[in-house]
Order: structure tokens, then sequence, then C-alpha cells
């Protein structure tokens, strides 16, 4: 660990950043574009079943969470195996390819998370906003979503379906998680769903910094740090074992 | 330190083995077949000592084992058995253009293919202009690298590598790259390198390169060492066994 590898990572960052939406006109703004239209779409919609107050800002605030989830793990899982011809040409310190596809993601929702607040502050929603959760709630994001994307991304090597399975977890997981609804509207009997997703709480998190509304239930932010903490070892331990031998796989 | 006269690469009863292909490619097969792996041994229990400054011919037909002993001296892979110890920084040029990514200028290649090959951001910074010049194609270096033709991606890649520090080079086959003008600069420059004390290992099937720059010849078939002495002992029978190329 020193100054030469974080300068590494960092650069291998800046690549995948740049290279996202270079030749895009306006480039950075369809990471925008894409989730004011989710939340539109699904806030004219759901408005109609669902009685939040400002829903639009509670969705929003479930949303950039949950895309950051989704095109982390989207573009994360099959890292190593894009990067193949990178890998077996060159000596570098592997974990950097998952990385910089969770750092570069991380930057795009640092700024629609910056962006929300200037909103929220100029039309006077302001006074909810509470920026001690949201630190916490993005530390936590990001340390879970490195874990998972470590441990797809290494099976992913070995085992080619890995990406279809997390595609198609993915797709449950977004109405197992309390984005476009509350926890009060779902029947005490169905929670363990919420105690056994490490999202919930963080998504949870998310909208409570931003409308001010917490209803945090202590025992599932407990439960889902555990299974968050288990999550984590378990994308360290398995890339651990397994980086030696990870280029022959390739 | 100082390893004059030491071995700055040994290997001792080294072995690698490859599991063939598609025997776990899914998670789903893996639990309905379960894993009925078949080793390949790429190599068998080799042996080698290759001292600071020596220069070291690799030679052998195709899946002989050649790369996969480059890629276990530059520690790109590691061996399933025996014992490596490498000292110094080595280079790897096994695949010039692996670091480029079209999308981005040349400049910013230059920077991202030196930090792979392990060169700090100052250490670049400071090589810039001499790695640009080298390089030599003009306006085009600050273009997308989408725009360049392969000969220019190669010269920038070359370039970089040539600059680079280091005390171990690997070469894979392809030495001389571009027009016949940077083939000249390129291979003044590996000469360079020859003549300097650094140490090269180089796979090629190139007897006549051999016999100009390398002292010693190491002879690889099946994975297995087939001998290992001065260059014009070893290429004489490698030529005497499989007929003139």
């Amino acid at each position: 660990m020193n100054k030469q590898y974080f300068e590494f990572i960092f650069a291998m960052t800046e690549r995948e950043f740049k290279t996202r939406y270079k030749r895009a006109i306006f480039g950075f703004i369809w990471v925008l574009i894409n989730p004011i239209l989710q939340m539109l779409i699904i806030g004219i919609i759901f408005s109609y079943f669902i009685d939040i107050p400002n829903y639009f800002i509670f969705l929003f605030s479930g949303l950039m969470p949950w895309n950051f989830i989704t095109a982390t793990m989207t573009r994360g899982t099959p890292s190593f195996v894009s990067e193949r011809l990178l890998i077996k040409k060159a000596k570098f310190p592997l974990e950097a390819i998952p990385l910089s596809v969770i750092f570069s993601n991380f930057i795009h929702l640092g700024v629609s998370v910056f962006l929300f607040l200037g909103v929220l502050v100029v039309l006077g929603g302001g006074g909810n906003i509470s920026l001690v959760f949201l630190f916490l709630s993005l530390i936590w994001l990001l340390l879970l979503s490195s874990g998972l994307v470590f441990f797809t991304s290494t099976l992913h090597v070995k085992f080619r379906d890995i990406n279809f399975i997390t595609q198609a977890f993915l797709i449950v997981l977004f109405y197992a998680t309390p984005i476009l609804y509350d926890l009060s509207l779902i029947p005490e009997r169905l929670w363990f769903i919420f105690y056994l997703n490490p999202l919930t709480s963080i998504v949870m998190l998310f909208q409570c910094s931003f409308t001010g509304q917490c209803r945090l239930n202590p025992n599932i932010v407990g439960v889902n740090i555990l299974i968050g903490i288990i999550v984590v070892l378990c994308g360290v331990i398995v890339f651990r074992k397994n980086k030696r031998n990870l280029v022959d796989w390739l | 330190m100082n390893f004059t006269n030491s071995n700055v690469v040994k290997l001792q009863r080294v072995s690698k083995k490859y599991e063939f292909a598609n025997i776990y490619s899914s998670l789903s097969e893996y639990f309905l077949v379960g894993s009925k792996s078949k080793p390949f041994w790429a190599l068998k229990n080799i042996n080698l000592e290759i001292k600071k400054g020596e220069k070291v011919g690799l030679i052998g037909p195709n899946g002989a084992g050649k790369t996969t002993l480059l890629s276990i001296i530059s520690g790109i892979t590691t061996p399933d058995k025996g014992c490596v110890d490498i000292r110094g920084k080595v280079i790897s040029i096994i695949e010039l253009e692996a670091g480029f990514h079209i999308e981005l200028s040349g400049v910013e290649n230059i920077f991202l293919n030196g930090m792979i090959l392990g060169m700090s951001k100052e250490g670049i910074k400071r090589r810039l202009k001499t790695i640009i010049n080298f390089a030599g194609i003009g306006k085009f270096i600050e273009q997308p690298m989408y725009s360049y033709s392969e000969g220019m991606k190669l010269r920038v890649a070359f370039s970089v590598a040539a600059h680079c520090d280091f005390d171990t080079l690997v070469l894979d086959e392809n030495i001389s790259v571009g027009d016949i003008d940077f083939q000249k600069k390129s291979l003044s420059k590996i000469r360079e390198f020859f003549s300097k004390r650094k140490t090269i290992v180089i796979a090629t099937h190139y007897l006549d390169f051999l016999q100009k720059t390398c002292e010693r010849v190491i002879w690889l078939n099946n994975g297995r060492i087939v001998e290992d002495g001065p260059v014009e002992k070893v290429i004489k029978r490698y030529i005497k066994e499989n007929g003139n190329i």
C-alpha cells in the first residue's frame, strides 16, 4: 500500500469514468436523465396507490442508491472477464478492476446526491435534510456493494452464468426493497424479507436523510448490518483466495 | 542492494497446471454434472536460474510452454508446484497494446499504460516528452486512439514500454513493430537494452535474431526443458532435429 498503488487505482477509476460517456453529447447528463425519468414515471403511476408524503422526494432518494447498486453489479460482475486481455498480459493489482467500476459509479452517485441536495434546498425542502445520515448511508452502501461485486466478479470468472443469476436476482431485489413503498404498507408477516435484504436499511437511511421522516426499525438495522458484514467478508475472502489463480481461468 | 552476479530469476521444480475449459463454465452445470477436471500440465518440473544481465532466448514449438514460462517469470501467473524467486522489477512486453483504451487520447493512454507497467505518475510525467518524441506520431498524440492506425498504436505502446525502468525485460515474439523507420528505431532501442546490464528473456522463432543477441538459449518442448546451454550449441541441435526453417 503506497502512493503509487492509490495512483493506479485512481487512474483505473478515471479510465472507467472517462470512457463511459466519452462520445455521447452532454455525456454526463445521461446519468441524471435516467433516474429523473424513472422517478417521474413511477411517481405518477404509484402516487395513485401509495400515500406517502413528499412521494417524489421519497422515490428519488431510494432510486439513487438502487441505481448505484444495479449499475455497479451489472458492470462489475463481468469486469474481470471483460478485462481479460489486460489481466493476461500485465501484472498489476487485480482489485483495481472491480474497484474502478465501484468508484466510478460512486462518483456518479455523488454527483446526483449533490444536485438533488441543491434542488431540495432551492425548492425549500432543505430543512429535513440530515447530512450525518446521508454520509453514513453512503459509506454503508459503498462497503456493501464492494463486498457484493468482489464476490460476484470473482465467481463469474469460474462460473460464467453468475452474471445472468445476478441480473435475475436484481429484478427480484428491486421489489423486495422498500423503494416504491414504505414498510408500514407491508404486513408484518412478510417483514422477514426486509430482515434478510441488507439493502433495506441503506435505502431507508437514504430516504430518511432527505425526507426527514425516519421509520428505521432497529431490529432490521441490526440484522442488515450483520448480513452486510457477512457479505463483505465473503467478497474479500473469495477474492483473496482466488486472485492468484484468476488469470488461469480467463 | 546489489545483485551483481546473483540470480535474478530462480525457478525450482516449477510445474503449472491448466484445467481444460468448459468444465465448470457455469454454476448450473457445476451442480448438475459436478466437476470433472482434466488437468493439462503446461510446465513440468522446470529448474531454471538466470543471472543478472544474462540474455536468454526461449525456443520451442507452439504450445511448448514458452508463454506460460514467461508469465510465471513476470509474475502474471503463479505455478501450482515448486517455488519462484524473482528479484528486481520485471516488465513484460508480451502484448504491447493490452492497456490501451481506444476512447482515450494518446497521452491519456501513455499514463494508463505506463502505470499498468508499474511506473509512477511522477515518473511518466518526467519522461512524457521523450516518450511522445520516440513514438513520433505528431499531433495524433492528443487525439482519441480510435483514430489511430494499428502501426501508430504499436509505436505508442512500444515507446511507453521502452522508457519504463526495469531490471528484467520479458519479450514474446513480436520484437519489431511499425514501419521500416520505426522498426529501425525500436530495434536499436532493443539493442540498447541488450548492451546494458539488463536481464532479458525473449521467446521467439527468429533463430537468427537469437544468435546475434543472446548468449544462452533454452529449448522447451511439452512443458519440459529439452536443452539449456550456449546459443550455438542449442540452436544447432534444434535445427538438426526440426529441420532448417
